[in-house]
Order: C-alpha cells, then sequence, then structure tokens
C-alpha cells in the first residue's frame, strides 16, 4: 500500500526545511557539516548537509502514519532511490533556482522517479526565489511540460509550513484526479 | 417594491482628427451617455479595440481611415462639413452641438441595443486582450501598471497594496494606452514600485473576482498548459482538483464540475483566468471520454487528504 510521501532533491534544494515544516516529529536526519569548501561557497547559510536520509512521520490518526522521506538527489546516492520510491503515494521534487542546472537535475529526477513509482504522483517546488528573480519560472515549467511532465510546479518556500502544505494538497489533487479523469 | 439597480456599462470612443472644438463638445456628450447607464472613455484612435470611432472625415487621410474601421467592423460617426445626406455613414455637420453629438452617440450605442449588455465593463483584461506585442499602460483612477510585450510580468506604478491592483482588475473603466517607444517605457519605469508575475496577477484577480475575467465563446475542451505562476497558497484551495484534472486531459465546463465537484461559476473564472494567461489550450475537438487511470482512491488516501484539510467525497470540500 501506498504509504510514503517522498521528497527529492539537489543539496541545498530545501528537502530537511521542507520536512520539517509539516512534520508531527522532529526529523531524523543524517546531516553532517559540509566539508567541499566550494559548495559552502555555493550554499553561504548552509553548513550542514544531508548525507542519507531523512525520515519523519505524520499522524492520521488511529496510529496510522503516512512516512515522509527526504531523499538526496545527487546520482552516486541513488542506490537508496528504489528503496524509498516503493510505495510512495506521491513524489515532490524540489529544487533551487539558484541551482544553474535545475532543469537538467528535476528532468533527470522526474524520469528516474517515474520510472521507479510508476504509480506516484509528481510536483515540482521551486525554492529560493527570493535569491534568485531573474529564474524565469514560466520557461522552467514549459520545458518540464515541453518533456512531458505535465504537473504542478509552484514556488514553495520550504521554511513555511503554509506553503509546503499547499504544495502538497496540489499532489493531492493530482492523484485524485488521475482516478477521475 | 425597488426595481432591480441596473448596471452602467463602459464603452471606448475613439476619435480622430477632431479639432479643439468637437473634442470638447464630443467629451460633454460622451459625459451625457451616463443617462443611458453606459460610462463612456474618449480616447484618441490609434488603432486600438474601442466600441465607436468618431472623426472628421474631411482629410486626405479619411478613405483609408474609413476603410480601416470598416475592415475592423467599428462603427464610425463622421464629422464633416460635406453634405450629411450624402454620407454612407452616419455623421454629424461640422460645428455639430452637443446635443447633436449625444443624439447620434446614443443612437450607435443604445438604440441596437436594448439589453444593456452590448457594452461589456471594459475591465483590465478585455482591454488588454489583443494588445499581445506591444508594452501597454493602464490606468483606472489612481492604479495605473504597466503589462510588458510579451504579457509576461505586470509593473505597479503606484505605491498601493498590491490587494488594491487585484480588487480593481476585474472593475470596468480602464484606459489602456499601448506604449510605442522605448522612452515611454523607460518613462513609465521610473515610477515602478514593484514587479509580478502576469500569471500571478491575473490568477489571484480571478481568484478574488465574483465574474470570469473574461467572457469565452468557444465550446471546444480546454486543458492546461501548464501549471500558473502564482505565489503559493494564494488561489483557492477548491480550485486544485478541477486545475490538476485539466492538467490531464480536456474538459467541457459543465463535465468538469460535475466531475470535480466544483461550481460552474468556478470553472468558469479558472477557465478565463487561463485563457488570459495564454495557458487555456482550447485546440481539443472533442471531449475525450472519461476514462481515469484505474488507480483507485483508498481509504488511506482518504485519511491522508483528510490530514491536509481536504475531503475529495463530494468534489473537493475543504
Amino acid at each position: 500500500m501506498a504509504t510514503k510521501l517522498v521528497f527529492v532533491g539537489e543539496m541545498g534544494a530545501g528537502k530537511t526545511t521542507a520536512i520539517r515544516s509539516i512534520s508531527d516529529m522532529e526529523p531524523i536526519s543524517t546531516e553532517m557539516p559540509i566539508s567541499d569548501e566550494a559548495a559552502l561557497d555555493a550554499f553561504e547559510d548552509k553548513s550542514h548537509t544531508t548525507v542519507a536520509l531523512d525520515y519523519s512521520s505524520i499522524e492520521l490518526g488511529d496510529g496510522e502514519l503516512l512516512h515522509v522521506y527526504g531523499v538526496p538527489g545527487q546520482a552516486y546516492l541513488d542506490f537508496m532511490w528504489p528503496i524509498v520510491a516503493e510505495g510512495a503515494i506521491g513524489v515532490i521534487v524540489l529544487v533551487s533556482a539558484l541551482n544553474p542546472r535545475a532543469l537538467p537535475s528535476t528532468l533527470t529526477l522526474l524520469e528516474r522517479f517515474r520510472a521507479l513509482a510508476p504509480d506516484a504522483c509528481f510536483a515540482v517546488g521551486v525554492t529560493c526565489q527570493d535569491r534568485e528573480p531573474d529564474f524565469s519560472f514560466s520557461d522552467f515549467r514549459n520545458a518540464l511540460a515541453g518533456e512531458g511532465h505535465r504537473l504542478p510546479v509552484m514556488w514553495v518556500d520550504a521554511r513555511e509550513t503554509s506553503q509546503v502544505d499547499f504544495l502538497i494538497k496540489a499532489l493531492l489533487s493530482c492523484r485524485y484526479a488521475e482516478a477521475i479523469a | 417594491m425597488s426595481a432591480p439597480a441596473r448596471k452602467i456599462s463602459a464603452a471606448v470612443i475613439g476619435c480622430q482628427g477632431l479639432d479643439v472644438l468637437h473634442m470638447m463638445r464630443l467629451k460633454v456628450a460622451s459625459s451625457l451617455l451616463m443617462a443611458e447607464y453606459i460610462q463612456a472613455d474618449v480616447q484618441e484612435w490609434n488603432h486600438q479595440q474601442v466600441d465607436l470611432l468618431v472623426a472628421c472625415i474631411d482629410d486626405s487621410n479619411s478613405q483609408q481611415l474609413l476603410r480601416e474601421a470598416s475592415q475592423q467592423g467599428l462603427p464610425v460617426l463622421a464629422v464633416t462639413r460635406k453634405v450629411l445626406s450624402g454620407l454612407s455613414i452616419p455623421g454629424v455637420a461640422y460645428g455639430a452641438s452637443v446635443r447633436d453629438i449625444f443624439q447620434q452617440l446614443r443612437q450607435l450605442l443604445v438604440a441596437s441595443d436594448n439589453s444593456g449588455e452590448r457594452y461589456k465593463p471594459r475591465t483590465l483584461f478585455r482591454s488588454l486582450s489583443g494588445s499581445k506585442g506591444k508594452p501597454c499602460l493602464l490606468h483606472m483612477g489612481l492604479v495605473k501598471l504597466l503589462i510588458d510585450a510579451t504579457h509576461t510580468r505586470a509593473t505597479l506604478l503606484r505605491d498601493l497594496p498590491y490587494e488594491n491592483f487585484l480588487k480593481a482588475a476585474a472593475e470596468p473603466g480602464w484606459t489602456l494606452s499601448q506604449l510605442g517607444s522605448a522612452e515611454a517605457v523607460d518613462e513609465c519605469m521610473a515610477d515602478a514600485v514593484s514587479t509580478h508575475a502576469f500569471e500571478d496577477f491575473c490568477w489571484q484577480a480571478a481568484a478574488r473576482s465574483p465574474e470570469p475575467l473574461v467572457q469565452r465563446e468557444t465550446t471546444n475542451p480546454c486543458q492546461l498548459r501548464g501549471w500558473p505562476e502564482v505565489e503559493t497558497g494564494k488561489l483557492p484551495v477548491q480550485w486544485l482538483l478541477p486545475m490538476a484534472a485539466m492538467m490531464r486531459r480536456p474538459w467541457q465546463p459543465g463535465e468538469l464540475a460535475q466531475a470535480t465537484g466544483t461550481s460552474l461559476d468556478d470553472i468558469a473564472r479558472i477557465m478565463a483566468a487561463a485563457a488570459c494567461t495564454g495557458l487555456l489550450d482550447g485546440s481539443g475537438t472533442g471531449a475525450a471520454p472519461a476514462q481515469g487511470s484505474g488507480n483507485k482512491v483508498s481509504g488511506f488516501f482518504t485519511r491522508i487528504a483528510k490530514r491536509f484539510g481536504l475531503n475529495f467525497s463530494k468534489g473537493l470540500q475543504v
């Protein structure tokens, strides 16, 4: 049964923050200090990064849990993807507008996770809007659609519970729309 | 018992080649149209969309002008020194009084349509339709904004809350001027207060307006080309399901309303917002049959939805 919600994205996309903002419990995280000088320069307000998984859960009542995972999108960690993707009801790809490879990175993640979780619904959240005002949202969205990924794409501030919550509402609406369309 | 209030409609009267005297008389005559519940706005005609053109036809360019107006199907009221009985279009004599002009305006704008529905309120989005390709300056009272040539960005030119712009967007009475030069754009941008995605402006305005932003006449089933760029959380949650369904396939409005448990009014507002932002794909020739993915909605899904404040049992109840 589909009991998982998965957030996936590259370093600095906001997975850990997004999960923390909607969770009932403090997420279990495998964060480590960033050791790469170049990465420290690129993410100036970020001192730690997730090296494996984030895990949290959301209570649905009567002891039922929705398991929430955050998975790094770096290709060298892709051995974890099938394990996490199995049984996912939805996958949210988070991408930072600061990422110069935002489009190819998102396309790769969507393609890989669609193959791993064919029954899951997908949505894309673009973060760091305030730090990259020149990011062309419409070009990004249209390019995804051009590759066959017609799905909700939204700006999201991962620190804002209401915004992550809204993105999940859109994802769930897509899931329900699949059943009626 | 009082009679239902009659709505004030709006008309734009273009003018060309009028001298100061006739221009002044035209403006006064236009203001008298309020007696017919028509708020008329007189603008210099630069080939923009207007409801009536008042033009002096005595100069050498007049034949060209009349041809262009005819091509657009635009009614013309001529001001001329020629013999009126020899004209093939309605006209008033050079030196005509305010009363003469008013009567002609009334006849042209009102007499042919007693329902009062012909001149739909000139909202921002009605004014904008057909203006793509040139930057447009739009204003209504204190509210003033610039829309770029590709209808991608909306720049607010008054230091008022964004909310005021969004509420005003669906109200009638907007005046549009196309900006023909980079200098004119630069001059406007000197007053820029903030810039927003045009999609955000449209969709948030649509969410606040009880009426669709524009009237659509196509009967083709419609699909969403992409998810609009709207500040997250600013769309009504009830719109998410019909929007999600429109991402999957084309729908007729009634069919979509029924399948998603959404009101037809909301569906019309969504489709109009999509049309205004170029996100509506109405190229479908027939409604695709409802298929469904075969993905059953489980009780577990229902409980997840409930946890996030959604109830899909009768459409999307929040």
